[in-house]
């Protein structure tokens, strides 16, 4: 078509229309191929949200901590506790990620100190308490990694030898203890704005490191390779509820285990089932890629696995299922073996963990790991 | 394109939480030729990358582990890895396959050797299978044809890295501690009883002539390296319920203790308690460990002995210092070379192998 012919509105009409051609040949033509477009909308639906939803909920613990310091009762104590229990569901929605910008430099250690096997976080965290330092964030970031995050914080908001309230409205220990609880929230809050800011595109833009791989990417020569990390992710997630989060603590790995239940996360607050749902919720997420083109969908429009991208899907829904049925927190539980609602999770998360582990690598056609899985 | 990376590092908490540092392109970042072992969709292989690709490899039937270069007869040796019997003496400039030695009947490799110091001996470390197990130093005469001389009793079940001393008498051995048997293929048949130690033997008389034992029984001592002032830098992979939070990596002088490597906070970051290759740089300044199953690679100083930073690296494997181009070199199990300078925030790529699983080692084409 000759547009110089065209004179007035009928030019500005074929203009349009070939414009309009033009925006959807190019959207074909740059349409990505599928593994880039699991790592687009992955990143996009699934983790970049997750990364905003930790920051955003630290934020308002941080914020609920000032306000509660600042009238220290009943309620705004039940409040600030409310959003340290969102900001671990913020928290558990990242912490199986194995990749990126969460493993740069210890970050996860500053948000969570677990397991605490010599009851540490207690030791150092009453020794800051005493001491005559003033508590800062910038005082707590110097400090070690057991005084900072949110096990520090679930010490001082739930630890029951203390009387919590008691301890912050007392004159002799409230003002120092609040300080502490603000400094730390303040901390948590940088670290897991810090963490999507590197994610963001805005900022650092590590989403763009994930997914646009290539040879001159400094980590990941092709999208394979940052596949790997995403199927690394779901097995080693689904293994730390399955190992260090259920059986190990609840003396459930064998038959003569012996439960070893200060080793659960979050038992001072009791916290342990929900933190193992949300992990679900959110590893469920990262292989679906929420609503978007995900592995799921990788899986059975390209690799031929329909069936067994359901059968996934369906041991999470499953294994959630067998999670919210579990009436009592994992701490309080008298006899773990013999407690049918943890037989039928634990039934439940060995399935699943079997099914990712066995199947999904050569599904996807991605090796677990050569060195790791069969070293020397 | 640009790489942000994020840091926390004391007092720029607030200030300055992000610090650019602009990758070398994968095109202009050079490095000298490596050897390792491999495997591909093609099976597995032995050979020599340079730049972007095999300047030579041989098939070899299973997987293959460490591997030497012996540099005045222009030879690679390449070490199967346990319980493999097969050692693969391949010439430098035609890539041709010399010799395949297998071991002495009796007897498999451990997959890890090293030279006298005038180049003559290869000491293999090996599983004395007829001897129930017991560890063994083959001996072999690298000017007739690679023949075994006979071996030397280590003291210690299933010595696995070695190195000669700098004084040139001397073998450095990592003892793993772990009893297999063909048999029985790679399961460990002492777990409650191993041994795992640092053992010097002196190479005139035969004899182990000091010992150090692990401070754990299951703390199997498996890859050492040593600078050219004698410190030996040995790491560990845990044999018990994980993760143990045991220090992983130990330093050694002759005559003193064996030291743990002062790890701040971070040793917290193992939660599978597995070191695989041990890397010194030519000055002793710093050492590289590789931990594969934590996705992680440590540089260590060892002039104050303290970790001093980890990379995230999925599955990585073999380790080497390039001392021509000033860094170590990293391969991993998804088929990337990548480069690690000390002071450099971040690794660079130098080469990748698209389908290829470097195995644990490399070696240095120099």
């Amino acid at each position: 078509m000759n547009l110089s012919i065209l004179r007035g509105p009928q030019a500005r009409l074929a203009k349009r229309k070939l414009l309009a051609i033009t925006a959807l040949s190019l959207i074909t033509a740059c349409s990505p191929p599928p593994p880039a477009k699991v790592l687009a909308d992955t990143s996009n639906l699934a983790i970049l949200p997750a990364y905003k939803s930790f920051s955003l909920s630290s934020e308002k613990l941080a914020t609920a901590a000032n306000s509660f310091c600042s009238k220290p009762n009943t309620e705004q104590l039940e409040l600030v506790r409310d959003h340290w229990r969102v900001a671990v569901d913020g928290w558990s929605g990242v912490q199986n990620l194995q990749f990126g910008p969460l493993l740069v430099d210890n970050q996860a250690w500053k948000i969570q100190f677990w397991p605490d096997k010599k009851n540490l976080i207690a030791r150092k965290v009453e020794a800051l308490l005493r001491s005559d330092e003033a508590l800062t964030e910038k005082r707590v970031d110097d400090a070690s990694v057991v005084v900072q995050g949110l096990s520090s914080l679930e010490y001082l908001l739930f630890d029951p030898k203390l009387g919590v309230l008691d301890s912050f409205a007392n004159a002799a220990t409230g003002s120092r203890r609040c300080a502490l609880l603000i400094a730390v929230s303040g901390h948590l809050h940088s670290v897991a704005n810090g963490l999507h800011d590197a994610w963001r595109p805005e900022a650092g833009n590590y989403v763009q490191i994930f997914t646009q791989t290539g040879e001159d990417n400094p980590e990941y020569p092709d999208d394979s390779v940052a596949l790997a990390n995403l199927l690394d992710t779901l097995v080693a997630g689904v293994e730390l509820i399955k190992r260090d989060k259920f059986e190990r603590p609840l003396g459930l790995a064998s038959s003569e285990g012996q439960a070893q239940i200060y080793l659960l996360e979050w038992w001072r607050s009791q916290y342990s089932r929900d933190a193992i749902i949300a992990n679900l919720k959110a590893l469920k997420n990262l292989f679906m890629a929420a609503n978007g083109y995900g592995l799921d969908d990788y899986l059975s429009k390209v690799k031929q696995h329909g069936e067994f991208s359901t059968q996934i899907q369906q041991h999470f829904d499953r294994s959630l299922t067998a999670a919210k049925a579990i009436p009592n927190s994992l701490f309080s539980s008298a006899e773990p073996r013999s407690q049918a609602e943890l037989i039928q999770f634990q039934t439940e998360i060995n399935e699943l963990q079997l099914l990712l582990k066995s199947k999904l690598p050569e599904a996807l056609g991605i090796s677990l790991g050569f060195n790791a899985k069969d070293g020397d | 394109m640009q790489r942000r990376r994020f840091i926390f590092a004391s007092g720029a908490l607030l200030s300055m939480p992000f610090v650019t540092a602009a990758p070398a392109l994968a095109k202009s970042a050079k490095f000298t030729p490596i050897l390792s072992a491999a495997s591909d969709s093609g099976g597995k292989h032995i050979g020599v990358w340079r730049d972007d690709h095999w300047q030579m490899s041989a098939s070899i039937p299973r997987r293959g582990h460490d591997s030497l270069f012996h540099r005045q007869r222009q030879e690679l040796v390449f070490f199967s890895r346990r319980p493999g019997r097969e050692m693969y003496v391949i010439d430098a400039k035609s890539g041709d396959v010399r010799h395949t030695i297998s071991s002495e009947d009796g007897y498999h490799y451990y997959g890890h050797g090293c030279l006298s110091a005038d180049s003559r001996y290869l000491y293999t470390t090996e599983n004395h299978i007829a001897g129930d197990g017991a560890g063994s130093i083959g001996i072999y005469d690298c000017e007739k044809d690679y023949q075994c001389l006979g071996h030397m009793d280590c003291d210690g079940i299933g010595p696995h890295e070695l190195a000669l001393m700098p004084d040139g008498k001397t073998l450095a051995i990592a003892i793993g501690g772990i009893k297999t048997l063909p048999a029985s293929g790679r399961k460990t048949l002492n777990p409650e009883t191993m041994a795992p130690a640092l053992h010097y033997l002196d190479i005139a008389s035969a004899q182990v002539v000091e010992r150090h034992a692990a401070p754990h029984y299951q703390l199997s001592l498996r890859h050492l390296d040593v600078s050219p002032s004698g410190q030996i830098v040995i790491g560990a992979q845990f044999q018990g319920a994980l993760p143990s939070r045991l220090p992983l990596v130990y330093s050694h002088e002759r005559g003193a203790m064996l030291t743990p490597m002062d790890y701040g906070e971070l040793p917290l970051q193992f939660k599978q308690d597995y070191i695989a290759s041990i890397s010194i740089d030519d000055q002793g300044i710093h050492a590289v460990t590789s931990c594969p199953r934590d996705n992680l690679v440590c540089l260590w100083d060892l002039r104050n002995q303290q970790l001093k930073q980890v990379y995230s690296l999925r599955d990585s494997a073999g380790a080497v210092y390039d001392s021509a181009y000033q860094q170590f070199i990293l391969s991993n199990g998804n088929g990337q070379l990548m480069a690690l300078k000390p002071g450099h925030r971040a690794l660079t790529p130098l080469a990748y192998a698209a389908g290829t699983h470097w195995d644990n080692h490399l070696t240095l084409l120099r």
